[in-house]
Order: C-alpha cells, then structure tokens, then sequence
C-alpha cells in the first residue's frame, strides 16, 4: 500500500473516531488502525477539483466513496419535471454512492465537490473480498451503512 | 378573440364581450382603466396583496423544504402538479380570448433572439476568458433560457394582471420549451461530446409535454365557446398555477457553495438578469417604438431567472453541474429584486 493511500485511511480513521462526529458519519469507532486498512486495501484514491463531478443521476456505477478531505454537494435532478432539490452537504468521515452500491439501480442523485476534495473508492469486487476475507468486519460496515441511510431517509422525512 | 388596447388595459365591457370574465381581482388591478380614484385605491391593494401571495409562497416553500415539511420529492411534486395540471388549465381558460397578431409572434421570437445572442455572447466570452468547453455550454443553456413558467407566469400575474397570462404561456411554450426541447439538448449533446437522442425521440418528448398539447388544443378550440361551468373550473385551476409554482420554486432554494465559479456566474447571471432582457427591451420597446403590455410582458419574461429545467439538462449532460446549480439557486432570488426594476422600467418608460 502507498504511503499516500495509508495517510488517507489514518486520516479517515481519526475522523471516524472522534466524539463529536456526525451522525452521517461512519459509526466504526470501534475499529482499529488495522482494521481500516483491511477494509480499504483495494481502494482506489480519488481526487475532486472544485466544482468537479463525482457521478450524476442516473450513472450505473456501482462503487462506494468515502469521504476523507474536502466537502461534497447532494441534489437530485429530475427532468420529467424539471425540478432541482436543494445541494445537500456530505462532510468528511461519511460516505457517498450507497444506494447504488447496494441496489446497482444508477446513481439516484449527482454529486460533485464543493472544494478539493480526496476520497477512497472501494468497488463492490473489493467488499465481496472483504466478506470472504473478514466477515464480521464486513458485517459492521454494512450496519454503519444501514444506519447512515436510516439518518438520510430520517432528514429527508423531516424526523 | 380579445384584442389588447395599447394602454394594456381591458375594460370591463371589452372583457365581457370577448368572453372572458374578469374576477374583482382583475377588475380591480384594471383600475386604471375605470378611471377612478377609489377604483384604483382598491387595484393598488390587490396587487399588493398578490405581491404579498408571492413573497409568503417563497417563504412557505423554502421554509417547508428547510425544516423537512415536505418530503424530499416535494418540489417535483409540487411541479408536476403545475405542468400537468396548472399550466394547460390556464391555456384552456385564457388562450382562446388572445388574438395571434405580429405583436404576439414578435413576443414568440424573443426567446430565441436572447438565446441566439447569449450563445455568441458565452462563445466569445469563453474564448476570451479561456473557459472549460463544459462551462460554455452551461451558460448558453442556463444563462440563455429563461424560466418563463414557474417564476414567469406567477410574475406575470401579480405585475401584469391574469388577463395577459397566455401570453407568457405562449412566450414559454413555444419559445423557451421548444427552445430547451429542440436546439438546447443538441447544443448539451455538442459541450457535453455525447450523442444526441434520435429526433424522433425529441418530437414525443414536446408532443407528450401536457402544457404544449393543451396549448394546441387551446388553440384548436378557439372557436368552439366553452359551457360556464367548464370556463369557471377552467379558471379556479389556473388560479392554483401561481401559488404553487411558487412553493414549488421556494422548495428549490438552496445556495451552492462551490466558490470557484464567481466569473462565470457573475457572466451568466448578468446576461440573464440585465444584459439578455436590455437587448430586447432595445430590439422590441426602443426601436420600434411599441408601448403596448404584450411588448412589456415580453421583455419582463426575458429578464426571469435561468430555468430549472436548462440546469437538469446541462447537469445530465454533465455541463458544469456546481455552475449550473449556482446560476440557478443564486438567480431566483436576484431577479426578486431585478423584476420589480425591471417593471419599474417598463410601465415608467
């Protein structure tokens, strides 16, 4: 593993585990250093100008991004009735493209950089690895998924 | 068929005659036209009390969106409802008393004229400021096409009065939708270097489009005089187009936060917002001389905000979506504040 790469998982780490997180942040503050970097061993860096496109609605990539430096704009375009939702915030220590990565439906929302932003691209190859490799690690990513998705679908009802 | 006067007021008796019954609201912001002091009194309050609809609609619908009133598919459904519903009830309860003469087929036309000087105007400033090809395209098409419904139509009512709505529909139907329809998918197509969908495919997608199909109609149906009770229902749905639209555009707002984009949005927005619109108000008012409301109305639908719509095809073609999002979310609530200018100067001048 580069050193670039192994400097963005401690980073993702620390934001991780602070207190004061986010509730869209991965809940994995349980996990140690080790941990980490099983998990993203196979990810991929990725790095967002401002103002650059990660994906847009509609993509049929499938691939999960963690947020590690920078921040991320959310808004879903329709077109059948040319309406625009107000750009969402994604902070770093969160996650991007979950839904597309569980469903492989297409992007449901384009998402593109506020600022410069640097993620870690996991395919869904890697976490079938993952599964195989590390079960109950496999398992608790998924649980912090399912929950940051509970917290999405909890603002977007209004709760 | 009603024929406009030139002062852009209808009479009483002239409405009744052509069939179309004016609410004490129109009567009222007509006032000018009874030529009475009390009458205009009145007319003054209503306009303000419409001014009042339209900032409280705003209000409503950002406030909704923000504390999560409504859910996340709100504003889509709130638009939809004005496509499906308000805006082809407004063609049927006004568009057959409007009379087609060149002053309406100039209004048409100015749409595509601030649309074909905005693309030479972005294409020069693009070479000139070295832009992404990306963000050219995003500006001919955001900054080029303006929302002539959703914030066009509800503007139109409060300044203008209900009585010259078809003519916006018209403006926007046959001019920013087949503009954004026709010439603005191909020209994403071109900036976004992807292929473009089969004509064919275009031809369904304006022919499916419900407001236009009603205009047709509307249109078809001139002639043919409507029983009271449809006129009448015709009438309370459009009279739902204005409040909604604007709820709909307050669910829509939301400030983008990319900072790098400053040149091209000040570019954008002010083509959008004052360069665009003075270019026809010269072309239409100056040089020809005209001072009829149909000439205002059109000038006023060329200075509205971008439209929402140019910013879904620019972000599905992937035309600088952060700029896109920008013009749109910064240029709603500017022209708030340029619109009224820009009535000012109409009616002033």
């Amino acid at each position: 593993m580069d050193s670039d790469k192994a400097d963005l998982i401690t980073t993702l780490h620390a934001l991780t585990s602070r207190p004061e997180a986010s509730e869209e942040a991965l809940s994995l503050n349980h996990w140690q250093a080790e941990d980490w970097s099983r998990m993203l061993a196979e990810s991929k860096p990725t790095v967002l100008h401002p103002g650059e496109m990660l994906f847009k609605r509609g993509d049929d990539n499938s691939d999960l991004f963690f947020l590690v430096a920078g921040s991320l704009e959310v808004s879903v375009p329709r077109s059948a009735t040319g309406s625009l939702t107000p750009p969402v915030i994604v902070t770093p220590g969160s996650v991007v493209g979950e839904l597309a990565f569980f469903d492989r439906a297409g992007r449901s929302a384009s998402v593109w950089s506020r600022d410069r932003a640097v993620l870690l691209r996991l395919s869904r190859f890697a976490f079938r690895r993952l599964v195989d490799t590390a079960p109950s690690q496999a398992c608790d990513l998924l649980l912090a998924l399912a929950r940051i998705i509970a917290a999405r679908l909890r603002r977007a009802h209004g709760d | 068929m009603l024929n406009l006067p030139p002062s852009g007021c209808i009479s009483h008796e002239t409405a009744t005659r052509n069939r179309l019954r004016l609410e004490p609201a129109e009567r009222e912001t007509n006032g000018r036209c009874l030529n009475q002091h009390s009458a205009e009194h009145k007319a003054r309050g209503r306009e303000d009390g419409k001014l009042t609809l339209l900032v409280v609609c705003l209000v409503v619908g950002f406030a909704l969106n923000r504390t999560g009133r409504l859910p996340a598919a709100g504003a889509a459904a709130l638009s939809a409802y004005v496509i499906n519903l308000g805006l082809p009830a407004v063609a049927f309860a006004y568009l057959p008393h409007l009379e087609f003469n060149q002053t309406v087929l100039l209004s048409i036309g100015a749409p595509w004229l601030m649309f074909l000087i905005g693309a030479g105007l972005f294409w020069l400033a693009g070479r000139w400021l070295n832009l992404a090809r990306e963000t050219i395209g995003c500006l001919m098409l955001v900054g080029g096409l303006a929302n002539t419904s959703m914030v066009g139509l509800p503007m139109i009512e409060v300044f203008f009065g209900r009585e010259l709505l078809p003519v916006g529909l018209l403006i926007d139907l046959l001019g920013s939708y087949l503009i954004l329809s026709v010439v603005a998918t191909p020209i994403a197509c071109w900036y976004g270097a992807e292929a473009p969908p089969p004509a064919g495919t275009m031809v369904r997608q304006i022919v499916a489009f419900l407001p236009f199909a009603a205009t047709v109609l509307a249109l078809l149906l001139s002639d043919v005089p409507y029983p009271p009770w449809l006129q009448a229902l015709f009438e309370r749905l459009a009279g739902t187009m204005a409040p909604v639209a604007l709820v709909s555009i307050g669910c829509q707002l939301g400030l983008s936060g990319v900072h790098n984009k400053l040149r091209p949005v000040l570019l954008g927005l002010s083509y959008k917002l004052l360069l665009g619109p003075a270019a026809i108000f010269c072309i239409y008012f100056l040089m020809s001389g005209t001072r009829d409301p149909i000439t205002q109305i059109t000038v006023f639908e060329m200075a509205m905000p971008p439209m929402i719509a140019a910013t879904v095809v620019a972000m599905e073609y992937d035309l600088d979506p952060a700029l896109a999002t920008l013009l749109v979310t910064a240029g709603i609530p500017l022209a708030f504040v340029t619109l009224p200018l820009w009535h000012f100067a109409l009616v002033a001048t």
